[in-house]
């Protein structure tokens, strides 16, 4: 009975800590990893467009502000090239005004297997930090017709951190999802 | 000579003897037809009170409110009457409370009736702007054209009280406890629609201002 009860004990000790880790529900968990997901997606279609050239310049100007706006300040996208081991990291702001301006007449990104290799998980700070990996397409068109293509798998740390605001004198609770560096994780034809 | 005046005397007074009688004969048939008129006036006095006290008492056991204007026509009728039995005047005044109570119920009635159709002509208007704005916003983001698609949020704006309107998106919720994504603004938002060409949410909740234009958009995010 002794036994039995310093069971029950240790299991209510264990459901306690586990439930002060995790602190929210299964459903609220979820629908943040989802969020976290779409902010990704939507990175995706920012990139699409501004590096696409039949993008005009004062649209690409504008999805180039929201982009950067999806990151954390001083966020880097890392950049490699077949052929070379190097990488370069661009600050966001800086990367996106390189991908407009491009050297190509014609630019396909596209992204695939989007998927998290690191759930989101609760830090001592109170933030959710989890990775998600992409693999980019990319394919660029010379004038003359020459194509460049190559595939990128990229790894972007997500943050999600629960805050509050006033909005028409009432406060609200929402989550801000930001996205930290981009870093190339291999790159092939 | 005496006898002659006796016998006038006598003859006098026959003829009065005979003109008291046939006095007296008249004022017992007037007397006769006096009470009959009186019993007459009687048994019409309470057929009366009885058709008043029947038509009041019709005022008082009717429980619907469908015959209140009938039923004070049939109260005036009984006042114009004029009858002075207590029975009756207990009944008018009854009858008159009756028919105050009635209408005051009847316009409480019909007051939350039009309520009723207030709400429910708000609601249609609210489901009808949700229907619109949902449109618009799924409109927006199937088109590929970029002069089209700002033309699509120059025509959304304008039912907007400023393109710096909170749009919050609600992403999950818990025991009435709702979870934002980042507020953002209706220039945005549908500056985003355009861009993602997805719209993944419904109108959840419109708030407007005294000039009935929007000033707050909640939509809930669906998967």
């Amino acid at each position: 009975m002794k036994k039995i009860s310093i069971i029950i004990f240790l299991l209510g000790v264990f459901q306690i800590s586990t439930f002060a880790q995790d602190d929210i529900s299964p459903e609220r968990k979820l629908a943040i990893d989802s969020l976290a997901m779409e902010k990704i997606r939507d990175l995706e279609k920012y990139i699409a467009i501004i590096g696409s050239k039949e993008t005009p310049a004062s649209e690409a100007q504008r999805v180039i502000e929201r982009a950067t706006e999806l990151f954390m300040v001083d966020s880097e996208m890392g950049v490699s090239k077949l052929g070379s081991d190097k990488t370069t990291n661009y600050p966001v702001r800086e990367y996106f005004q390189r991908l407009m301006a491009l050297n190509y007449d014609k630019v396909t990104i596209s992204w695939f297997n989007i998927q998290y290799i690191s759930d989101l998980e609760k830090m001592p700070d109170g933030r959710w930090v989890g990775v998600i990996t992409i693999y980019q397409r990319f394919e660029g068109t010379t004038k003359e017709g020459l194509k460049y293509k190559d595939t990128t798998k990229k790894d972007i740390t997500v943050y999600v951190e629960r805050k509050q605001t006033q909005i028409s004198g009432r406060t609200i609770g929402f989550w801000d999802v930001l996205l930290g560096d981009v870093r190339v994780a291999e790159t092939k034809k | 000579m005496n006898l002659t005046v006796l016998k006038r005397f006598s003859k006098v007074l026959l003829i009065a003897i005979l003109l008291a009688g046939t006095a007296g004969m008249t004022g017992c048939k007037k007397k006769k037809e006096l009470a009959a008129a009186e019993a007459a006036a009687a048994a019409q006095l309470a057929e009366d009170i009885d058709k008043a006290t029947e038509m009041l008492e019709g005022i008082l056991s009717d429980n619907t409110l469908d015959n209140i204007e009938a039923n004070e026509a049939t109260l005036e009728m009984v006042k114009s009457m004029n009858l002075q039995d207590p029975g009756v005047l207990n009944l008018i005044i009854k009858a008159q409370e009756k028919l105050e109570s009635d209408r005051v119920a009847r316009a409480e009635i019909l007051e939350a009736e039009r309520l009723a159709e207030e709400r429910r002509l708000a609601e249609l208007e609210k489901a009808n702007t949700n229907n619109v704005l949902n449109r618009q916003f799924a409109a927006l983001t199937g088109e590929q054209d970029y002069e089209k698609s700002n033309n699509i949020i120059n025509n959304i704006l304008p039912m907007f009280a400023s393109k710096d309107v909170p749009v919050l998106v609600i992403v999950s919720e818990e025991n009435g406890m709702k979870d934002y994504d980042k507020p953002t603004t209706i220039e945005k938002y549908l500056n985003y629609l355009k861009d993602r060409k997805a719209y993944k949410a419904e109108v959840e909740n419109i708030v407007y201002d005294e000039s009935g234009k929007i000033k707050e958009l909640e939509l809930r995010k669906i998967n």
